[in-house]
């Protein structure tokens, strides 16, 4: 986001729909493809449910795009974890076998299947590190944050921020290289 | 046995994680030291996710694009309200300074002979003071006491008053009413006061008496027409039992 929108975030603040429309184009597919890495059980319907909050409270919202941005993710954030939240409830009564979500399909099926094994991949990888760890790479990686954004999503500190993210990278690395992956 | 005694070579030893290679493996913008390939390509993975297309707007995410709801705006709405208000104060405080000019002007009889009558039968067919001109005060008696609704509201209590409280005042017979009749009258005191002022050659128009000729008296005035259906009447309603609504809506009107 930045000077693509420049301008869309006082029109969608004013009630303009077409605006609305443009926010969520630029943000949603960052929104479904973070909540669909880290797990959530109905990405579609949560990114549904996030954009829909967002832009209800669009008006009372006051920052620049980077901040709204951040924003959009922190919300993005809050209803991941009560997505979770809701499905450990459940959990305890019921045992749910958890699926990996497929994206939507394209008309390229050649580009689909690669996307959807570079999914597989980064979601099992990431499952291998602290969630906390996890949350900052993704973030960074597939919400397109900075350390800033990322240290506003997660209130933490940006110092914070880094050593999880070093911490976090160190971990990868050596699953890679137990794998044999990164010589 | 290898010439370098056993020491790996330098190129592939593994580098170390500090900050400045992270943020070049997660922006993914530069050479990748020989062995972060992996980490690198992981990076690159993940950064492709945000590429797919997002979901289909359901039902209600895409009424909002049609129909955007009220949006909130904290700031902005407090200035309009308050440009609002000030809007409005502007245009009362200017009716009533317009208003006041005009009735001290015809107080004084310095308005051209038509527009002195217009505005003196406007006055007295509104205020209880009786000493201007005024050949419509028995219209205005007849309106008050059929109940009517006055064409001019001067004061609250009209839409919050029960009906106790209007025949309150309206009924001859009423607290206040004796109050009135009872006291002197501040109001023939001001309409001597005004007629005193008045030009020695002021002639009334036709039907038009004189200042404090017309018999009738500031009090009876106050009584009968809509003016003393105001919060003071309603008050006074209140504390004869006459009405049940709380003092505060007695002045709904200011309220709003």
């Amino acid at each position: 986001m930045g000077d693509e929108l420049h301008g869309v975030l006082d029109a969608a603040q004013s009630g303009a729909g077409w605006a609305l429309e443009s926010l969520y184009r630029n943000l949603a597919p960052a929104v479904a493809g973070y909540l669909r890495v880290q797990g959530a059980h109905e990405p579609d319907d949560l990114t549904n449910e996030v954009f829909v909050r967002v832009f209800r409270d669009v008006g009372s919202f006051s920052g620049t795009d980077a901040q709204f941005r951040s924003w959009v993710f922190s919300i993005a954030h809050a209803r991941l974890i009560d997505d979770r939240r809701r499905r450990a409830r459940r959990a305890r009564i019921t045992i749910v076998e958890i699926d990996a979500v497929e994206p939507p399909a394209t008309d390229d099926v050649e580009r689909d299947v690669l996307r959807s094994l570079a999914e597989d991949r980064v979601r099992e990888l990431c499952a291998r590190v602290a969630p906390d760890q996890r949350d900052v790479l993704l973030l960074r990686l597939v919400g397109d944050l900075s350390l800033e954004q990322t240290a506003a999503v997660l209130a933490k500190t940006v110092g914070a921020v880094k050593a999880l993210q070093r911490r976090g990278l160190a971990a990868l690395r050596r699953e890679l290289e137990r794998e044999g992956v990164s010589l | 046995m290898s010439g370098s005694g056993g020491y790996e070579p330098e190129m592939s030893r593994p580098p170390l994680m500090d900050d400045e290679l992270c943020e070049a493996v997660l922006a993914g913008d530069g050479p990748v030291p020989h062995g972060l390939w992996g980490l690198a390509s992981f990076a690159e993975d993940a950064r492709a996710l945000r590429t797919i297309p997002a979901p289909a707007p359901d039902a209600v995410l895409q009424a909002m694009f049609d129909a955007p709801p009220r949006l909130r705006s904290i700031g902005p709405a407090r200035t309009r309200r308050r440009a609002h208000a000030g809007a409005g104060a502007r245009v009362v405080v200017g009716a009533s300074a317009a208003l006041m000019a005009l009735t001290g002007a015809a107080a004084a009889g310095v308005l051209p002979g038509e527009a002195q009558h217009a505005v003196v039968t406007v006055v007295n067919s509104v205020s209880p003071f009786p000493d201007l001109p005024d050949g419509s005060a028995g219209d205005a008696t007849a309106t008050s006491s059929t109940g009517g609704t006055p064409s001019v509201s001067t004061g609250g209590g009209h839409g919050s008053s029960s009906g106790s409280n209007t025949s309150t005042s309206t009924s001859s017979s009423s607290p206040l009413a004796a109050a009135a009749k009872s006291t002197s009258d501040p109001a023939s005191t001001l309409g001597a006061a005004i007629a005193a002022d008045l030009p020695p050659d002021w002639a009334p128009a036709a039907g038009v008496e004189p200042p404090g000729q017309s018999g009738e008296t500031g009090s009876d005035r106050a009584v009968t027409t809509p003016a003393g259906g105001n919060g003071n009447v309603n008050g006074n309603a209140n504390e004869n039992g006459n009405g049940s609504d709380p003092p505060d809506k007695a002045t709904g009107h200011d309220k709003s």
